[in-house]
């Protein structure tokens, strides 16, 4: 059923080809970065990794055999035990990974694509107001669960992907925007609260939208004392009640260049490697940074530098073109799936690429703290080999039922 | 949920909305990356090279340090040095290999763990440059560091040179208050040089010749460049960039190391004082000894150097140039050739009172050093027996203007002007006073001063190569520069002293070694005709000091030599034997096949008038005087 209809053109092209040569791409940087000048020969992570883009790509055609109706049906269960199998992990695993003999299993990767199926099927129900707050209550403990779960690990990026798909996927519900963005303003608020010039931008911008918009007494109450609560305690907080070493740590992790020789010393080592590859890059397996290894981890969540110095701007940019069209080819399908259930997994997954690509290489170029988080099909690690890659499957099956209601 | 949800343009809005984000977001992305590889990319390619690219420096040999005839005083050993790369230890993966590391190496070497971490950690290193931790390792450490090497990581043991001292049977280097000694770069130094190619852990001259000549001597470091890896491992390296080092110049220097040699085993270890043995025809320093003296290696060891330093007898003095003495009776020629200048008196003629021992001046008692009294004496007489009597009538006559102004033409109160005083001791300019010096001290001038000025004691103090370029100028009637380097251009200033008179003044200090009655006798060396003048300089601290000073061949001065010996006693006993046993060496260098006693008889038929030692003369040890005279 699935090859009749790639036959009749039901397959999204342009995203199967985008991805798998993300793939390709991503195998060549990590053979780059892990390749043993000592010796002349490819390393044992290479050729693990090479086995796990095998199992990705059987994991997508897997996907692709199961009509969107089962991950409606089963989203709810699929969300159970991915929460299950995090607490096990932070009880009995080593913090974030089950050692499963010949691979690690990372529970967090399976319990994003699991949150947003759970998500996308409560926000699918039907008549579901999204301006009344009772209905946001479970969307946000959906959300919040996994992610204080991941926290616990901790592993804080991971914990932020969850929260990132929330706000796309209500958006794409039909939330109206300006709840949106009095979700929005408390953080606003809280870095705000710090410069006296944003902060009355800050207000003058929400009063604006609430004369323009005049929401409910409730609503605009709420706003006014949340928002006022922030912006006053937190500068408060951070003056009077927050130790040294914890303002030193937040700051460290907004400015990394504070820490030459912690994060800021892989920041400083990503854009030298990035930087010295000027335009054309030093040419595959040349970058001196990689092959020296000034690079920490630079086949796992700094490898968009190993790309960078090797292959240039040119390189960088046709990376980044390849993340936008895969995503944008999400939205696309998003917009033309019938059921709102696969609308939504496909906006879902949508937002969790872009947040992945966004941080990752905001890190590697410095315009982003650093945060752990892998750069989708490019980092070495089985787990988010074969979540990126059933994600992928996902969209194209979702593209290929894209006429279905259910 | 919003019915509008399924509408088509509602999908669309809001796909392009969220798409709008998507943009921005990437446009940031795209930013990041024009900056960092379009717009900065240089910054960073030459980052990127500095992270790569090490340059070690290749150490140049020190020039070697020789005496007159080219044999090496100071020359390059072998040493090994156990250093760290820092970088190293950092960067590997397990955190507590740096303290194992660490621990052992203070185990191994005995240095507290403090002291490493401290020198592991200092900011003013550059980046790659190993650290060198403990230098001049003994072979048996070296040989358990290189037995643990793989499980001391970024310990490496690097070879270095390090300096040797040619030194008498094993004991204590020859000469090292003037060859000096190499240190570590002290900080502040270091903060000026920097720009001069010196590294933190550079050795540099610290004292004496090293110091003095430390530009010459260094030479220029060579450079490798080798690519390293973020651990500081080699991996790789540029042959064709690699500068080679140039090693540093010799420097000659004028000391004869026999001679040298001979001077310092001539003072008895437990003995302290100077020697400075010169050619008074050109200023060049043959000998130049300072007791007690130290071992220039010590000074690399923090404990023995602070016992040097806190020695009380002071051994790290240079004493011939530093150390200020009074002169004593080998300042009496000085009234003497005043007398003699200024028409007072004759050498041989008795002029003043006998010398009864004492001599009442005023309402006080003026005692000369032989209580017997010496009897009525001429200049003559009075120069070979050292009588103080006759010194005080004839200081009254000289008086102090005259007496001052011969002082001063014969090189006192003002330095040399040495060439190695520039090695960081500095020259003592001694003290010579006058009558005003006198009234501003002690509101009045008395003659009574005087009386002791004459006979060397009072307020004068000299120091030893100050003696001998005086006693040069008797020798030659030209004071002239010392020097201790080879290629410093000799210079001598003619004194305004009548050839006769130094004639005479010389021909009475070869009565102070010769005549029976003289001070000198124990400075007589076999074949050689030699002058001199002893001294005992009273010490209100303790001993009396002995000067003892000579120049030799009498007729034909080649050589002059003043020696001071500390709290010793009589000069003709302690210091005159001193003398006389360099004299000795020194002809015996000079004239190796010689037969003396028909030498001897020749220069005695050849007297020669003074003024034939304006003719160039013979440095010692190449041609030598005794063919000429033939």
């Amino acid at each position: 059923m699935v090859l009749s209809r790639l036959f009749k053109q039901e397959f999204d092209l342009p995203l199967l080809l985008s991805v798998a040569l993300a793939m390709l791409f991503g195998i060549g940087a990590i053979y780059s970065a892990t390749y043993s000048w000592e010796h002349g020969t490819a390393s044992r992570i290479y050729e693990r990794q090479v086995i796990w883009s095998a199992v990705a790509v059987a994991a997508l055609f897997l996907t692709l055999f199961v009509p969107p109706k089962y991950y409606y049906a089963f989203a709810y269960i699929l969300y159970g035990i991915s929460i299950c199998l995090l607490i096990l992990v932070l009880l009995f695993g080593d913090q974030r990974w089950f050692d499963l003999g010949p691979f690690y299993m990372q529970p967090s990767e399976l319990a994003k694509i699991a949150t947003i199926f759970a998500l996308a099927r409560y926000l699918s129900t039907r008549n579901l107001d999204l301006d009344r707050p009772r209905s946001l209550v479970t969307p946000f403990l959906l959300v919040l669960l996994p992610a204080v779960l991941v926290f616990k690990q901790p592993d804080l990026g991971t914990a932020l992907v969850f929260i990132s798909v929330l706000l796309p996927m209500f958006y794409w519900a039909g939330m109206r925007p300006v709840v949106l963005f009095f979700l929005i303003s408390p953080f606003l608020s809280v870095i705000c609260a710090f410069h006296y010039a944003a902060l009355v931008v800050l207000v003058l911008a929400i009063a604006g939208v609430v004369f323009l918009v005049r929401p409910g007494r409730l609503m605009v109450g709420a706003i006014v004392v949340v928002n006022l609560a922030v912006a006053v305690g937190a500068p408060y907080l951070w003056e009077n009640k927050l130790h040294d070493y914890q303002r030193r740590r937040i700051l460290t992790f907004l400015n990394p260049d504070m820490d030459k020789l912690g994060a800021g010393y892989q920041v400083m080592q990503s854009k030298v490697a990035i930087g010295s590859g000027g335009l054309n890059g030093k040419g595959y397996l040349q970058g001196t940074q990689t092959r020296l290894s000034f690079l920490p981890e630079q086949h796992t969540d700094f490898v968009f530098s190993v790309i960078g110095e090797e292959f240039g701007f040119a390189g960088a940019t046709i990376v980044l073109a390849m993340f936008l069209l895969i995503i944008w080819r999400a939205i696309h399908i998003a917009g033309l799936a019938k059921s709102r259930f696969s609308s939504l997994v496909a906006i879902g997954l949508a937002a969790m690429l872009t947040f992945h690509v966004f941080v990752n290489i905001g890190m590697t170029v410095g315009v982003v703290p650093v945060t752990g988080l892998p750069l989708p099909y490019f980092s070495y690690g089985g787990s988010q080999l074969v979540v990126n890659l059933i994600l992928a499957g996902l969209l194209l099956n979702i593209y290929a039922y894209r006429h279905e209601y259910h | 949920m919003r019915d509008d949800f399924m509408d088509n343009g509602f999908r669309k809005t809001r796909g392009r909305w969220m798409m709008s984000v998507v943009i921005v977001l990437f446009a940031i992305l795209f930013v990041g990356v024009f900056r960092l590889q379009i717009t900065d990319s240089e910054r960073y390619s030459i980052q990127s090279k500095k992270n790569t690219m090490q340059v070690v420096p290749i150490e140049a040999g020190r020039g070697l340090i020789t005496d007159r005839n080219g044999v090496v005083l100071v020359d390059n050993r072998p040493s090994y040095t156990i250093s760290v790369l820092p970088q190293r230890l950092r960067g590997n993966t397990d955190p507590t290999v740096r303290g194992r590391v660490v621990n052992r190496l203070s185990q191994v070497a005995g240095m507290p763990v403090l002291r490493i971490n401290r020198k592991l950690e200092d900011r003013n290193r550059r980046m790659h440059e190993p650290v060198r931790l403990i230098r001049d390792v003994g072979f048996n450490i070296v040989s358990v560091v290189e037995e643990e090497r793989h499980d001391l990581p970024g310990v490496e043991i690097q070879y270095e040179a390090r300096r040797g001292y040619l030194s008498l049977n094993g004991g204590p280097p020859l000469a090292p208050h003037i060859v000096g000694y190499v240190g570590l770069i002290d900080p502040e130094t270091y903060k000026h040089k920097r720009e001069m190619g010196y590294r933190l852990d550079d050795q540099i001259g610290k004292r004496g010749i090293e110091r003095l000549c430390e530009p010459v001597l260094r030479g220029r470091e060579g450079l490798k460049f080798i690519e390293v890896d973020a651990f500081g491992r080699e991996v790789g390296s540029f042959p064709e960039k690699t500068t080679l080092p140039q090693r540093g110049i010799d420097v000659q220097l004028t000391l004869d190391w026999r001679l040298q040699q001979a001077a310092e085993l001539a003072f008895a270890d437990s003995l302290r004082g100077s020697l400075v043995a010169m050619n008074p025809n050109n200023g060049a320093i043959l000998a130049m000894v300072s007791k007690p003296g130290f071992y220039p290696q010590s000074i690399r060891d923090l404990r023995q150097w602070r016992a040097l330093k806190a020695d009380k007898s002071n051994p790290l003095l240079n004493r011939s140039i530093k150390g200020e003495y009074p002169p004593a009776s080998v300042f009496k020629m000085v009234a003497g050739i005043a007398g003699l200048e200024t028409g007072l008196i004759d050498s041989e003629t008795a002029r003043f009172r006998s010398c009864t021992g004492r001599m009442k001046f005023g309402d006080r008692v003026f005692r000369c050093h032989k209580a017997t009294g010496c009897g009525r004496l001429s200049l003559r007489g009075a120069l070979i027996r050292s009588c103080d009597v006759y010194f005080y009538q004839l200081g009254r006559k000289v008086g102090i203007t005259n007496w001052n102004r011969y002082t001063r033409m014969l090189g006192f109160g003002e330095p040399t002007g040495i060439d190695i005083a520039a090695g960081g001791d500095g020259e003592a300019a001694g003290l010579v006073t006058d009558r005003s010096y006198y009234r501003e001290r002690y509101g009045h001038w008395a003659e009574g001063y005087m009386l002791n000025l004459t006979i060397g004691q009072g307020e004068t103090s000299v120091t030893p190569v100050q003696i001998a370029r005086y006693i040069s100028a008797l020798a030659v009637g030209k004071l002239p520069r010392p020097r201790v380097l080879k290629s410093t251009a000799p210079e001598s200033t003619p004194v305004q002293i009548s050839a006769q008179t130094l004639k005479t003044i010389r021909s009475i200090m070869l009565d102070v070694v010769e005549d029976p009655y003289g001070t000198g006798k124990r400075a007589r060396v076999e074949g050689v005709r030699v002058a001199g003048k002893t001294g005992t300089a009273q010490n209100p601290h303790g001993e009396d000091h002995a000067w003892f000073t000579a120049l030799a061949p009498a007729h034909y001065p080649e050589i002059v030599v003043a020696v001071v010996v500390e709290n010793a006693g009589h000069g003709g006993a302690v210091a005159a034997p001193i003398a006389g046993r360099v004299l000795e060496t020194y002809f015996d260098l000079t004239r190796p096949e010689q037969n003396t006693d028909i030498l001897v008889a020749k220069r005695v038929e050849n007297e020669q008038p003074p003024e034939a030692n304006d003719s160039e003369p013979a440095p010692a040890g190449s041609t030598t005087p005794a063919i000429i005279l033939r």
